[in-house]
């Protein structure tokens, strides 16, 4: 469930890989009461150099830095409001900008076999079932990976010793049938039969007694779902 | 000569087959100790994460600076998240482990936030802290019974090869063997560690949402009703409720029906609400023939389903196509401003036309009457946030969820870096960059925009 309440922006673009990019420091921040560091203490060496400020070169924004900036902005016709932003900068003559970083010239890549390993998953366990049971497997892997009690990544829940019957057979190596793949898809683009399970099992093969004690949310062709 | 024949060929197979018996049992052998150690390693790796895990919240905790906090934090984060990733690969049957594996990716979730935090300038308040304290509490008491497991494990023989060959029999004999173990204790104690509310990912209470839908409750009957009338078009007959689905936010029927028509014995299935009667969810997984429509024709043909069904305002925001299918993302659309969480999809077959998936639940649990801010900064000022490598081309205002199920007013810029595009959330109350989304672009998938 929490994939829809979550990021369902992340759905978006649920196909590709989404890198988190900082662009830290790329833009030159706004100086403000408050602000510390090198930039400050250029600011008040150029107000010191212009007769605005009489203050020590600290390095920090405080109340007489505040009123010289406010003075400078006065002066300059600029607006007057004591923080240091692209105008104001320009005017003193700090530079607006870090440099840009240099464009990358590779584009970004997908993982895309997530699709494949998925659709491997929902062939080996759920084949001869109803499509939905098929999407609803894929749906309980991916609800793991947002669940805090299983492992974060699609191989760590796939792979989990103990976790799925196939892994341990080894017949998750098979090639998956078209079903399969589409049922993948599916699963991956949000639908989720299950509304949420973290647990499928088949009542004629289970062996876990434990397996049992989970609340069932629904029953497709021969497995129950459950959280 | 000849009477000695076969008892030759049998000394001979004999000893051919005990050497290859011994071959064989040597290996393996030899694949059980590697898989052994392996087990082993991680085991100790295991002890090792938690046990920094614990220094590094015990130092977070008398940092004096936000800045010290953070540094600490971030590595409370490393070390929780490894060390849950060891635990995972450790052929440890999973009622076992579980509350174990919650308490170790809470506590990176949770210091997440607390570094979130401390990186906006926000101080800890009281409450945090003691949460944090009692965090260390547990992590302490976790690494010293797994120091003590592992004493265990070196005495007394019990090596995880063997627990994986116990695995592959019995799933039952594993839980013995775990009390054996002593896990089933760590994990009894680890039941009692306190809920924990916070603004980070993957937060449990998350879990309770209550759906914002409202109407009446349905009977199966008018189930199979709106079933029918929906999906009109797609002729539908013999449709039954086959199941309920419960214990979920939006408890529904489970009806299953069969085409009729040209495409006589498909089967589909949807889920349609107990209160107020939605599709939540539908799916025709027909196999689709050679492809007809394009791309906007087939949000023509999605946009005037919707319509038909009663949802309005809706804008389609993301398209990805494969095998003759393709997946439009609808989301609602007020005042201009673009509400991700209102999210319904739409899958068409791009041979016919069809409608032949349909997806509400993100809709269905978020939508509701919203009063929409007006931004407090403008668009210059969320401009002049971004970075100056990037080169803008498209700007509107979206409200995106967080990850604490929050909803916040953004600036959505879809700016170009490199070869890359990317779309960038700029918090229009505070000017804070709320995400960045990197677009991979596939043959197959386009942003609308």
């Amino acid at each position: 469930m929490k994939r829809k309440i979550a990021i369902p922006l992340v759905t978006i673009l649920i196909i590709g890989l989404f890198a988190v990019v900082f662009f830290e420091n790329t833009h030159a921040q706004n100086l403000s009461w408050g602000s510390s560091g090198e930039e400050v203490s250029e600011l008040q060496r150029r107000l010191t150099r212009w007769d605005y400020y009489d203050g020590p070169i600290s390095g920090t924004f405080g109340p007489q830095t505040y009123e010289a900036v406010r003075l400078f902005q006065r002066r300059n016709g600029l607006t007057v409001d004591g923080v240091v932003g692209p105008q104001t900068r320009s005017a003193l003559g700090m530079p607006t900008t870090t440099p840009a970083p240099t464009a990358p010239v590779s584009r970004g890549v997908s993982r895309s076999d997530d699709v494949n390993l998925l659709a491997r998953t929902i062939y080996a366990e759920s084949r001869g079932e109803p499509y939905e049971g098929q999407v609803a497997v894929g749906a309980v892997i991916l609800n793991r990976i947002r669940s805090q009690d299983f492992p974060n990544t699609m191989a760590g829940v796939v792979y989990q010793p103990c976790a799925f019957e196939p892994v341990k057979r080894g017949t998750i190596n098979d090639t998956p049938d078209d079903s399969a793949y589409r049922a993948a898809r599916d699963a991956l683009n949000g639908w989720d039969p299950t509304g949420g399970a973290l647990y499928f099992w088949n009542p004629a093969t289970a062996t876990s007694r434990w397996i049992w004690t989970r609340t069932i949310t629904l029953r497709i062709g021969r497995h129950v779902f459950g959280v | 000569m000849r009477r000695y024949t076969l008892p030759i060929v049998l000394a001979v197979a004999l000893v051919a087959t005990s050497i290859w018996g011994y071959y064989q049992y040597n290996e393996k052998n030899d694949y059980h100790t590697y898989l052994d150690i392996q087990f082993q390693r991680q085991f100790y790796d295991l002890i090792g994460h938690v046990e920094n895990a614990q220094v590094e919240l015990a130092k977070a905790m008398v940092s004096g600076s936000t800045k010290d906090l953070s540094k600490h934090l971030n590595d409370v984060v490393f070390q929780s998240y490894m060390a849950q990733e060891k635990l995972t690969q450790l052929p440890l049957y999973h009622g076992a482990i579980r509350s174990t594996e919650r308490f170790l990716n809470q506590l990176g979730d949770y210091s997440t936030a607390m570094v979130n935090k401390s990186l906006e300038g926000i101080l800890l308040d009281e409450d945090e802290m003691t949460t944090l304290s009692e965090l260390h509490t547990y992590a302490n008491m976790l690494s010293q019974q797994l120091i003590e497991l592992q004493q265990d494990i070196v005495k007394g023989g019990i090596n995880f090869g063997d627990l994986r060959r116990e695995a592959n029999r019995d799933l039952s004999r594993v839980s013995d063997q775990m009390e054996d173990l002593g896990l089933i204790n760590i994990e009894e104690r680890m039941v009692d560690y306190p809920e924990l509310i916070y603004d980070g990912p993957f937060s449990e209470h998350l879990q309770d949402i209550k759906p914002r839908l409202e109407g009446e409750n349905i009977t199966e009957e008018e189930a199979v009703t709106i079933a029918r009338e929906t999906f009109q078009e797609e002729n539908i007959g013999n449709i039954q409720v086959v199941g309920d689905i419960e214990n979920t936010p939006i408890p529904s029927y489970y009806l299953s029906g069969v085409r009729d028509g040209r495409l006589n014995g498909q089967n589909v299935s949807m889920a349609i609400s107990k209160t107020g009667g939605k599709v939540v969810w539908y799916l025709n997984p027909r196999e689709t023939g050679e492809s007809t429509l394009g791309a906007d024709e087939a949000i023509d043909r999605a946009e005037e389903f919707l319509n038909n069904i009663g949802y309005e305002n809706m804008t389609s925001t993301y398209t990805s196509a494969y095998e003759g299918q393709i997946v439009i993302n609808f989301a609602y659309e007020e005042d201009d401003v673009i509400v991700y969480t209102d999210l319904i999809k739409v899958k068409v077959a791009l041979d016919n036309g069809e409608i032949i998936g349909l997806e509400t639940e993100g809709f269905l649990i978020n939508h509701h009457a919203r009063d929409i801010e007006e931004p407090e900064i403008t668009e210059e000022e969320a401009r002049e946030r971004l970075s100056s490598g990037v080169e803008v081309e498209s700007t509107r205002l979206a409200i995106i969820p967080t990850a604490g199920k929050k909803e916040i007013l953004c600036y959505e810029f879809k700016v170009k870096f490199g070869e890359d595009h990317y779309l960038i959330y700029i918090d229009a109350k505070d000017g804070i960059q709320r995400e960045i989304l990197l677009l991979v672009d596939q043959e197959d998938g386009t942003l609308v925009i």
